[in-house]
Order: C-alpha cells, then sequence, then structure tokens
C-alpha cells in the first residue's frame, strides 16, 4: 500500500487556496485518491498518466489537476512519487499563473527529500559498520 | 462534529486543509463524476489516447478533452452513446428505486441478467436456428442462476425470496417444495 507524506506542504497555502476555489480543491484530491488507489492495484505511473487530470513535470514530480468542475480555475496539486518506498509526499497546490514558479519550487523540495533520504541511508550504514 | 478520519487519505485530507468538510466536498464530486470517470478508465484500460477516441469519433482532441471534464449532470447521452461506440462498447440502462437496499438492487441486476439470456436463448432459436447452440445457452443461463442462487444460500438469505422475484408470474411456485441440501460446512450441494 502507498502512503502519504506532508511534511514538505505549504498547508497555509492550501487553505488559503481552499478558501476561494473549494471545489478545485476538492477535486485535485479526489484525483489525488483516484491515482493513490490506482497505484494500489498495480498500475504504473505511465499508465496513469494517460489519465487528463495527472501528467510528470520531471524529476518525479507529478501534477494533479482538477477535472470536471464547471467554470473551475486552473489547480494543480503538486507531489514527488517515490517509487522505492512507495510514498507520496504533497508539496503544494498552485494556479496556472503561479505553475513555473511552482514547478521550479517542487523540483527543489523533490532534490531535498531525495538527499535527507540518501543522507538517512549513509548513516544508518555508518551506524552498522 | 463528529470525526470521518478513516483511511489515511482521509486523515492527510484533513491534515492538509484544516477542515474536516472537505471529505464531503470530496465524496460529493466522486458522486458527481461517476459516469465520466468510468469512461474515462475504459479509455485507458483500452491503452487509447484522446486524440485516437477522437479519430474514432471524427471529432477534435479538445472535445474530448472538455467531454471528460464534464459533471455527470452535464453530459448529453448523445455524446456517452458515441464515446462508448468509440470504445467498442455498448450501454445499457438498469432502473430502479433509489431507496432499494443493496441485496435489492442485486436481485434487480439478477434479474436483468436472466432477461438476457433468455433474450440471447430467443436470439439464437430465431437466427440460426441451431439446436445444439439453443441447448448451450440454455444450459449457461441454468448455471448462472443457479450459481447465484448458491451465493444467495451461502449468503445466509432465504432461497424462497430469490425465487419470488424470479417467478413472478408463477403463483404455484411453492418455495417451501424448493429445497437445498447442504454439507456438514453448510455449503450448498444441490436445489
Amino acid at each position: 500500500m502507498w502512503s502519504y507524506g506532508s511534511e514538505h506542504f505549504d498547508k497555509n497555502r492550501m487553505k488559503k487556496y481552499q478558501k476561494k476555489h473549494g471545489a478545485e480543491v476538492a477535486s485535485c484530491m479526489s484525483n489525488l485518491k483516484r491515482a493513490v488507489s490506482m497505484l494500489d492495484e498495480g498500475k504504473t505511473l505511465e499508465e496513469i498518466c494517460r489519465f487528463s487530470f495527472f501528467g510528470s513535470e520531471g524529476e518525479d514530480v507529478y501534477r494533479i489537476g482538477q477535472s470536471a468542475v464547471r467554470h473551475a480555475k486552473e489547480t494543480r496539486l503538486y507531489i514527488y512519487v517515490q517509487i522505492v518506498g512507495q510514498r507520496i509526499e504533497l508539496l503544494t497546490i498552485g494556479g496556472k499563473g503561479t505553475q513555473s514558479r511552482d514547478i521550479q519550487e517542487c523540483k527543489t523540495k523533490a532534490r531535498t527529500i531525495k538527499q535527507q533520504q540518501e543522507e538517512a541511508v549513509q548513516n544508518e550504514q555508518q551506524k552498522e559498520q | 462534529m463528529s470525526s470521518r478520519k478513516n483511511s489515511s487519505f482521509d486523515k492527510l485530507a484533513v491534515e492538509l486543509t484544516g477542515d474536516e468538510s472537505i471529505l464531503q466536498d470530496v465524496e460529493r464530486h466522486e458522486k458527481a463524476t461517476r459516469i465520466v470517470s468510468l469512461l474515462e478508465n475504459e479509455r485507458v484500460r483500452q491503452k487509447l489516447t484522446q486524440k485516437e477516441i477522437a479519430q474514432r469519433m471524427g471529432v477534435s482532441e479538445s472535445t474530448i478533452s472538455r467531454f471528460e471534464d464534464t459533471p455527470d449532470e452535464d453530459l448529453r447521452l448523445g455524446d456517452v452513446k458515441s464515446y462508448m461506440r468509440a470504445l467498442g462498447m455498448s450501454m445499457s440502462m438498469l432502473i430502479c428505486e433509489e431507496a432499494l437496499p443493496s441485496a435489492a438492487r442485486i436481485k434487480h441486476y439478477v434479474i436483468e441478467i436472466q432477461r438476457l439470456l433468455t433474450k440471447l436463448t430467443e436470439y439464437a432459436k430465431n437466427s440460426h436456428g441451431d439446436q445444439e447452440l439453443c441447448d448451450a445457452i440454455s444450459k449457461f443461463q441454468g448455471e448462472v442462476l443457479f450459481n447465484f442462487l448458491i451465493k444467495y444460500v451461502q449468503s445466509g438469505a432465504d432461497p424462497s425470496s430469490f425465487f419470488v422475484e424470479m417467478i413472478p408470474q408463477k403463483e404455484d411456485v411453492s418455495l417451501s417444495k424448493v429445497k437445498t441440501r447442504t454439507n456438514s460446512s453448510g455449503k450448498v450441494l444441490a436445489v
């Protein structure tokens, strides 16, 4: 089963966003649930990318968009997918206007998470030695 | 407000938004997009892109994109049928009361399956006249209903309630006469 992490997620931004665009946030969360249940079923990320709400931004960062919301504001929930360990790290939520900045920010967060994990593995190895 | 957080997803959603009502909103969204999600799932299961579906339907890719981005309430029946045709699927509609409990709904489906099997037998008789084929379909029909009855009895339900709905015209069918033989573990061996 896949698990979630939200340590790197900007919750204040989410709360502000939800106040203005509640339907879009609910849709993104619903699509996140849908994507994770597909991962639990054994589907690959490549297969899930065939859904219009799901797309890759590179460096294991993926966007989950809203769908089927009338007069929707284009909304993206960004996640970092760790295949090894089967974990989804929630990164941020944003709109079309902040898209390129959000992606860069998410990639930086993803690199930090990767680095922290590598360091944790090294520490473990050193302890064992 | 009572806590509805059951799964890790529920906990995450509440943690991210700081608002338990997000769970109801997500549930509402799932209900509002059940049909369109089913259709999109089927497209992906068949490994088809929006572009390929668009070509099959003779419309633009953006039309398909818009269609898949439509809440169920706004879908047009004609568009749904065209989309399904492009997927090589057909659609059937089962109308039943909203308040029916799950068991009654399942029974409803079985009756529909029986109707389709009878239709299939008739079709085989009328179009081919091949007795062997008709017999095979009849046998299949019997097997399907028999297997369902076994499951039904195993679930602890009264088999008479199943037969009453399956054969409503024949009032003389006494369900007390329909007996099931079970083994020591309660498994149905014969009817």
